[in-house]
């Protein structure tokens, strides 16, 4: 017998024939995400998995693991697979679907911490903070399906970045099934000081680390009181210049205590928006829009409203009638998220019925010093991947839906999220070989601005994935974490397709 | 929006466009409070797992024989999927989408039911139910004379037909959805409102068979509903069943022009027009369950609750999962028919009510009336179940 389906079958025994599928389909069904990465396979049996468990405990997921290695089965944790990168399945492999351990587990009010099981969907979390009069500050798109263990395997980006951070700022602590089954608790707990004195801060090794230092099997989180007061302002701009120094004005730190949140966008994406969601035409005139979050008590909102009010005027900002009602624009947001975000514009089923599109994004993360610039350049590059010219056979398959709305990073430094959309079923050799073609020149550009391609999704075409972080990271900081990993993890078992 | 027959039977490869679509998002919303995937744990049976398994089919990785019963036969057509899709969201779908074009689970579900129903693997329990639907129009084998025996017996005519109540396919062969339509009948009697019906004349409207994926079935049964409404002189449709109220709006475009309603629709207006009185108080907590085809799958949510507000005494308080989030009681599809051992959303729904410490859990519907009031016995819980119909008829 393969050692596979003696691993499965010490597993079975071990956690439950419920709790593990061995059919196909269930099979087919878990081998890929949301991510792109599949489409630059034609052939999809190199994600399907020999079997997918469903751990209930954190002692299910040591027993998984303990059979794992003694086996060497690679493992793949999964939570709602609506990621972009690393947690598509290995052919053969074991998934590790992490829904099932879907308990809240302990609710510190005073303390305002949170501890669950790693498969807590985002959007229960969500419900059960507001119930009790409290907010999430883990807010990301895709809150429906995603869990609180892929926060943190993912390194997360939230809605309210600018103001409260990223996934790895809420996260106070993990709990992590190592390779060899020793159960670690990292970070800082509520039942630990803030500021730890002890050792290394070893958490944050296991925030973005997407399964390949260990399984989540707990999470930490802290979150905050429902603030009282709420204002949502935006205006347009007839410059890219001036929408996106509003924007980074708006963002500014003097301001982020209480705008929580503040972003542009480009027509590029706003004349598709507006047409597929209200059949409105977008006036050509109108180039950049800029919006703010302002959240706080009532009376500092109002006091900031003005000043960010102020801070449009500068720029020349305004609003007309030839333009959408605000009504949509204030909860464009969450609009162009659910409608635009999962493609649903510009794809081919819109226009002919077709097939629908797989959206491909982008997240160059940028300084501000070089937003401007690099924006501009970007725009002009992204017309030459439509233009059927430079990427002949990728452009036939390929569109762009949104050139980067600029939202806040860390300090300093924006995200320019970006959305493409590639028709996956039409995608062959050639489009493929054209499309790494396409994403090199893109990575050369965001680091000629001295950027990085790691704003939020971490996506880039697996194989050519060690290359670039060792542009990124250098070859002493690339060979630092094959230690890290080799330590944690000798026999490559955990998730061993992603970065190693 | 309505479409004829032939263009709402769709094959696996028509629908191809919905699969990729589907795919190719991958965003999720589907699963987010799919009843099937919170049942069985597994995405196999949900939307987002089957166009998965749909587009694996077409290419040949997988064959009919791999769609076994949990997957093909689990959605009960809830249209939590359908309704969350953030793809069937767009104004261009909003406005043109049928069933051959939004993306749904149960029209993949269902499609996989009639390709196993074209090499002849259903199960048994859905085989007789289809053969009954086939042979005498209803699913439980019940004669055309017993229909037109027990309309005759409620003294409503069969001759005056220009206004019917359509009781549909459940009634009366199953004693408590019959005591349903028997309180409908009463009401509307008690105000004079002068209604037919079609006694044995009647079968089911096509909804049972599209939801058991017999697309012929369907398609007979669909013409023959259609030529027997204009052959009556029906010019308006109550329906009882929300199942039949979708499928003549949705499948009939012939019918377009006649007036159809759910009889919620009808009494809510008959309560606004000052018609229905009531005399009795009912002092109950009440909470009331939106039939899928009644809530999603049609946006009637106000109308039931507005008849047990004016209803003197109840106190009517909401499931945490109620309206457009509402949890399905595990009867559309061919779940009245044939158990999956993992399905028990009936059980689920019937703890939901308990959590509110109700009297009594409100339907709108014959074969959630059913399943909830299995729920409710099988787990010994002191609450009934009642139809709206019977709870106005208690406090007239």
């Amino acid at each position: 017998m393969e050692a596979v389906q003696e691993c499965i079958q010490d597993i079975t025994r071990s956690i439950g024939e419920d709790n593990i599928s061995v059919d196909k389909a269930s099979r087919i069904v878990h081998r890929i995400t949301h991510g792109p990465e599949a489409m630059l396979h034609e052939d999809l049996g190199d994600f399907t998995p020999a079997a997918v468990v469903r751990p209930r405990t954190t002692e299910d997921v040591v027993a998984i693991v303990n059979y794992a290695n003694k086996y060497e089965i690679p493992l793949i944790p999964q939570g709602g697979r609506t990621c972009t990168y690393g947690a598509e399945s290995v052919r053969d492999g074991i998934v590790v679907d992490t829904t099932s351990m879907n308990e809240i587990l302990e609710f510190d009010e005073p303390a305002f911490r949170i501890k669950s099981q790693a498969g807590v969907r985002v959007v229960d979390y969500i419900d059960y903070l507001a119930q009790r009069g409290y907010m999430s500050l883990e807010f990301p798109t895709m809150n429906r399906t995603s869990t609180l263990g892929s926060r943190a395997s993912i390194s997360g980006y939230n809605k309210f970045e600018n103001r409260w951070g990223g996934s790895r700022d809420h996260i106070k602590g993990l709990e992590v099934v190592l390779a060899n089954g020793d159960v670690v608790q990292v970070g800082r707990g509520s039942s630990l000081p803030t500021k730890s004195v002890v050792g290394l801060d070893m958490m944050g090794m296991f925030i973005g680390s997407r399964g390949t230092l260990g399984i989540i099997t707990k999470v930490t989180e802290r979150f905050i009181p429902v603030p009282p007061s709420y204002i949502y302002g935006i205006r347009a701009f007839k410059t890219i210049e001036d929408g996106l120094r509003t924007y980074m004005e708006l963002r500014s730190p003097v301001n982020a205590g209480i705008i929580w949140r503040s972003k542009a966008y480009h027509k590029w994406l706003l004349s598709q928006a507006v047409k597929a969601s209200m059949d409105l035409k977008w006036p050509d005139d109108v180039v950049m829009l800029a919006d703010y979050h302002i959240l706080g008590e009532p009376e500092a909102v109002e006091a900031m409203k003005k000043h960010a009010e102020a801070i449009c005027e500068k720029y020349n900002g305004f609003w007309r009638d030839d333009m959408p009602p605000t009504d949509f624009v204030g909860r464009m947001h969450e609009t162009m998220e659910k409608y635009m975000g999962m493609a649903a514009l510009q794809s081919e089923r819109l226009v002919s019925g077709g097939m629908g599109n797989r959206i491909v994004p982008l997240d160059p993360q940028i300084s501000n010093t070089h937003l401007i610039d690099f924006y501009k350049e970007f725009i002009e590059f992204l017309k030459r991947t439509e233009d059927g010219k430079t990427y002949p056979a990728l452009s036939k398959d390929f569109h762009v839906l949104s050139p980067g709305a600029p939202v806040p990073a860390e300090e300093g430094w924006t995200k320019v999220w970006s959305l493409t959309l590639a028709n996956w079923k039409h995608f062959n050799t050639k489009s493929i070989e054209e499309f790494k073609a396409w994403y090199r020149d893109y990575a050369e550009l965001v680091w000629r601005h001295g950027g990085s391609l790691t704003g939020t999704h971490g996506y880039a075409p697996r194989d050519m994935e060690i290359e670039f972080i060792k542009r990124e990271v250098g070859e002493t900081g690339y060979a630092l974490m094959k230690t890290i990993k080799n330590a944690l993890d000798p026999k490559n078992i955990m998730n061993p397709n992603v970065k190693f | 929006m309505a479409i004829d027959r032939e263009h709402a039977i769709v094959t696996l490869e028509e629908y191809e466009p919905q699969l990729w679509t589907c795919v190719n998002c991958f965003c999720g919303f589907c699963i987010e409070s799919c009843p099937v995937f919170i049942e069985g744990r597994n995405e196999v049976g949900a939307a987002r797992g089957m166009s998965q398994l749909g587009l694996a089919l077409l290419s040949g990785e997988l064959e009919l024989s791999d769609i076994v019963d949990d997957i093909a036969y689990a959605c009960t057509g809830c249209r939590w999927c359908e309704w969350n899709c953030s793809l069937n969201k767009p104004l261009f779908i909003e406005r043109t989408g049928t069933r051959r074009t939004k993306v749904s689970g149960a029209t993949m579900a269902e499609i996989f039911r009639s390709m196993r129903a074209e090499q002849g693997k259903v199960p048994k329990e859905v085989r007789d139910a289809l053969n009954n639907l086939a042979n005498v129009g209803n699913p439980y084998g019940g004669s055309k004379q017993a229909k037109d025996k027990w309309v005759a017996d409620l003294g409503v005519s069969m001759e005056k037909t220009d206004t019917i109540l359509y009781v549909g396919a459940t009634i009366p062969y199953e004693d408590r959805a019959t005591k349903m339509a028997e309180a409908i009948v009463d009401v509307l009697r008690a105000f004079q409102i002068d209604i037919g019906m079609l006694g044995g004349k009647e079968m089911d409207s096509g909804a049972f068979a599209m939801m058991m994926g017999e697309e012929g079935l369907f398609a007979d049964m669909t013409e023959q509903s259609e030529k027997m409404m204009k052959t009556q002189g029906v010019k308006q449709i109550i329906c009882v069943s929300p199942h039949d109220y979708d499928a003549f709006l949705t499948y009939y475009p012939a019918l377009d022009g006649l007036e159809i309603k759910h009889y919620t629709q009808l009494f809510a207006e008959l309560i606004d027009s000052g018609k229905i009185k009531f005399s009795k108080e009912i002092k109950k907590k009440v909470t009331y369950h939106d039939p899928c085809y009644l809530g999603r799958k049609n946006n009637i949510y106000d109308e039931p609750r507005k008849i047990l507000q004016s209803i003197p005494g109840v106190e009517l308080v909401e499931m945490d999962k109620t309206k457009e989030t509402a949890y399905c009681c595990g009867g559309g599809g061919t779940g009245l028919f044939y158990d999956l051992p993992k399905m028990n959303m009936n059980l689920a729904r019937a703890d939901q009510a308990k959590e509110k410490d109700v009297g009594c859990m409100a339907v709108a519907c014959p074969i959630c009336l059913q399943m909830l009031d299995d729920g409710i016995k099988s787990r010994d819980y002191k609450f009934e179940v009642n139809d709206i119909a019977q709870l106005v008829r208690e406090a007239l």
